[in-house]
């Protein structure tokens, strides 16, 4: 397994690509702060984010890493590594997604020629692929046969998820796998060469997988070099749930990790016959 | 601290001693095998841990210091060299005497 970015919030600083990142990441903003008492999961210390219910669509919030990372150790977006993207989060009871759109922006895979490549989502209802509109001059949006002519919208590519029923109070590990399609896919609108459209869109939650997509493309481009834009999964997350005063509440952050293959933290096992006298 | 210091402040307005006990958590060695130590996590309140205590590699451990009477909660995970974690165990409980 080759880990390209890993942060328990307890090390001062993440590790990318085996090495250590340049700089600390610190709070975006006053809604995030990190937390050294409780539960944190894994270590000492995780993240606390307050996210706000009426927020416009436009409510940044997690650690900014401060500069841009080093680039994937592969570049290209056609035929790349899978990508897993792990967090573990604590949505606190009485958090609410709302009615609006209900989304954050969880991570990005930007690129050097075309600027924007795939953002994962986390919304109220699943978890999704989009932006994959190439902005900056790269062809093709994501697609599925379904909708194959259908460019450029949040929900393309989705698994669908309740994840109205994870505000529990308790850690969960989430954890969403990319695979770009092999190929060079069909132009927008022409039904044609299906086959190319290998893409995989896989999510696990607590290490079992929740569902996929198969079968859809990512990006046509082949000689663009990737780089994450956010470090990982809800490491920066960009909240857009447009809704009320009374939406939003509290969710903590912790233990990111971004692999080449499977890295849920449920492939160990569990510590067992635990007692006390 | 000394004994008649001790003494002199138990004789003051509003002193109460507080007492300490001690738990012993044990737990199966992961069959991974790979982990490289075990964390203990506790605390008064299920599943809202307050401490971690760092028990090495090793498949027991006496945790000092606790507050006797009380009702503590605990969960064990194992760690690596990667710094993962495993996900928590099955949460066992115990009436410190």
């Amino acid at each position: 397994m080759t880990a390209y970015f890993r942060w328990n919030i307890t090390d001062t600083k993440p590790t990318w690509n085996s090495g250590p990142a340049t700089n600390t990441p610190t709070p975006v903003s006053a809604n995030t702060t990190i937390q050294t008492t409780g539960y944190a999961r894994a270590g000492t210390k995780f993240g606390r984010m307050a996210i706000i219910g009426n927020d416009s669509g436009n409510q940044q919030a997690g650690f900014d890493l401060i500069t841009s990372l080093p680039n994937f150790p592969f570049n290209v977006v056609r035929s790349s590594p899978d990508i897993y993207r792990r967090c573990w989060m604590r949505i606190q009871p009485g958090f609410s997604w709302g009615s609006g759109t209900a989304k954050a922006k969880a991570a990005r895979t930007a690129g050097v020629t075309v600027s924007r490549v795939s953002t994962d989502y986390i919304s109220k209802t699943g978890f999704m692929v989009g932006e994959t509109d190439g902005a900056g001059g790269g062809t093709g949006p994501a697609v599925v046969p379904s909708n194959y002519n259908v460019a450029n919208t949040d929900s393309n590519v989705r698994v669908d998820f309740d994840m109205t029923a994870m505000a529990d109070g308790l850690w969960h590990e989430y954890v969403m796998r990319v695979k770009s399609n092999t190929a060079t896919g069909p132009a927008i609108g022409s039904l044609t060469d299906l086959t190319s459209q290998d893409a995989v869109l896989e999510v696990f939650v607590d290490g079992v997988s929740i569902g996929s997509i198969t079968n859809w493309r990512l990006h046509n481009n082949a000689g663009n070099v990737q780089y994450e834009q956010w470090g990982g999964l809800m490491v920066y997350p960009y909240f857009q749930l447009n809704g009320t005063v009374s939406d939003g509440g509290t969710i903590d952050i912790n233990d990111f990790d971004t692999s080449d293959s499977y890295n849920s933290c449920f492939r160990y096992g569990r510590v067992t016959n635990v007692a006390v006298s | 601290m000394r004994q008649s210091t001790i003494a002199a402040m138990a004789t003051k307005p509003g002193f109460r001693a507080v007492v300490t006990g001690v738990a012993t958590v044990s737990w199966t060695a992961l069959a991974d095998g790979t982990q490289t130590g075990y964390a203990i996590y506790y605390g008064t309140t299920s599943k809202q841990y307050t401490d971690r205590v760092d028990a090495g590699l090793v498949t027991s451990k006496a945790i000092s210091g606790l507050s006797s009477g009380v009702r503590y909660y605990f969960n064990v995970q194992a760690y690596f060299a990667n710094g993962d974690e495993t996900p928590a165990s099955d949460e066992v409980s115990f009436v410190v005497p």
